[in-house]
């Protein structure tokens, strides 16, 4: 359970799904990857009180 | 379990939403969609045949790592010669890592694997570059410098083709930047095979990620457990691309499917426009030999404007 943010840790949110979770956090959906208990999620999966959630930018520049 | 999204073509759990096509994938069906599109671009443009001794460009990043595992793979079904190839740049705490894991793939995978560095070529790194002028692009000078490498490095290795890892934003981006800076004939030399004029000199560029998102690659590595170091350049933030990039991936939230449209719109108007580049406007530079408009390359300019600086 919680949320991790390029390895750092933030406030859990739950109830909503992974890209309501982007949008709130004001993270493209392009550039990152939400995995939801250690696997990547669909946008649409909504995250449960007990799930742990790992947001990764994988786009970069350069 | 409930909050579970299903894959549109099977009854496993999805890992990712495609909302320009509508569907959901699971990791079996997403991975063969990946590599179903590349075997098709390679197919599209003819980028390859059998025998072809192919260049990688391999930066040790996620896009030409997995371009690296793709073209692999695609050898054991059509036989063609694969060699590694790294720049260098001298980029500290950036290239390090990414080299690596270039050095690490590369031997796993038994491919041949040269590296270049641009301080032993044109005794500059690029850390050396960027000192003292942050104003400057540090993209106009290491772009310049890294394509003019490969295509030397291409050559001495004997190498008839380089594989780079350019995906659809990279190839958005590019295409936009192209109308934006109002470079037509630029952007009739770039596409799947790059080049209009056929010269010994110039090594063609194939991208046979062309048509694959670049968040989908990233996400092909992490299923597929292909190690990739995400970070950012440090020169990166004086590019322009940057800018262009972040605003197409607003389009692309908002109306799902513009790189794609950007991409086949570009190609339908390349169909259709004649470039005016033609061989008499070839030269090859009195300093290095490298193809060029110019007495001088821009490449042997941007270096003798660093010896002179120092």
């Amino acid at each position: 359970m919680g949320l991790m943010l390029n390895g750092k840790k933030k406030k859990h949110i739950s109830g909503i799904s992974c890209a309501s979770l982007l949008k709130k956090l004001k993270i493209s959906r392009e550039e990152c990857i939400v995995k939801v208990n250690g696997k990547p999620a669909a946008d649409e999966r909504k995250i449960g009180a007990k799930d742990s959630v790992e947001i990764i930018t994988i786009v970069f520049g350069g | 379990m409930a909050d579970e999204v299903i894959c549109s073509f099977c009854s496993r759990e999805a890992v990712v939403t495609l909302a320009y096509a509508n569907n959901r994938m699971c990791k079996k069906h997403f991975c063969e969609y990946i590599e179903k599109r590349f075997k098709r671009t390679v197919r599209e443009f003819s980028m390859l045949k059998k025998g072809d001794y192919v260049g990688i460009g391999l930066s040790g990043g996620k896009d030409s790592t997995v371009l690296m595992h793709l073209l692999h793979s695609l050898s054991k079904s059509l036989p063609i010669k694969l060699v590694a190839i790294t720049i260098d740049e001298g980029i500290s705490g950036y290239r390090t890592p990414s080299l690596n894991i270039a050095i690490e793939q590369a031997k796993k995978l038994g491919i041949m694997h040269k590296i270049y560095s641009f301080k032993k070529v044109y005794g500059h790194s690029m850390d050396a570059v960027m000192k003292g002028k942050p104003e400057e692009a540090a993209c106009s000078y290491c772009g310049v410098f890294r394509r003019h490498l490969l295509n030397k490095a291409c050559k001495e290795l004997g190498v008839k083709k380089l594989a780079i890892g350019h995906n659809l934003d990279d190839v958005a981006q590019t295409v936009l930047m192209n109308i934006m800076r109002n470079e037509p004939q630029r952007l009739l030399r770039f596409g799947g095979v790059s080049g209009v004029i056929e010269d010994e000199g110039f090594v063609p560029r194939i991208k046979p990620l062309m048509r694959i998102p670049e968040r989908e690659i990233g996400l092909y590595a992490i299923l597929k457990d292909i190690p990739i170091k995400f970070q950012e350049c440090p020169y990166a933030y004086t590019a322009m691309r940057q800018l262009v990039r972040v605003q197409l991936n607003e389009m692309e939230e908002k109306y799902p499917g513009t790189k794609f449209r950007i991409l086949n719109s570009f190609l339908a108007i390349k169909e259709n426009v004649k470039p005016t580049a033609t061989r008499a406007t070839l030269r090859y530079c009195k300093k290095c030999g490298e193809p060029t408009s110019t007495d001088i390359c821009v490449c042997c300019r941007l270096v003798e404007k660093l010896d002179t600086k120092n």
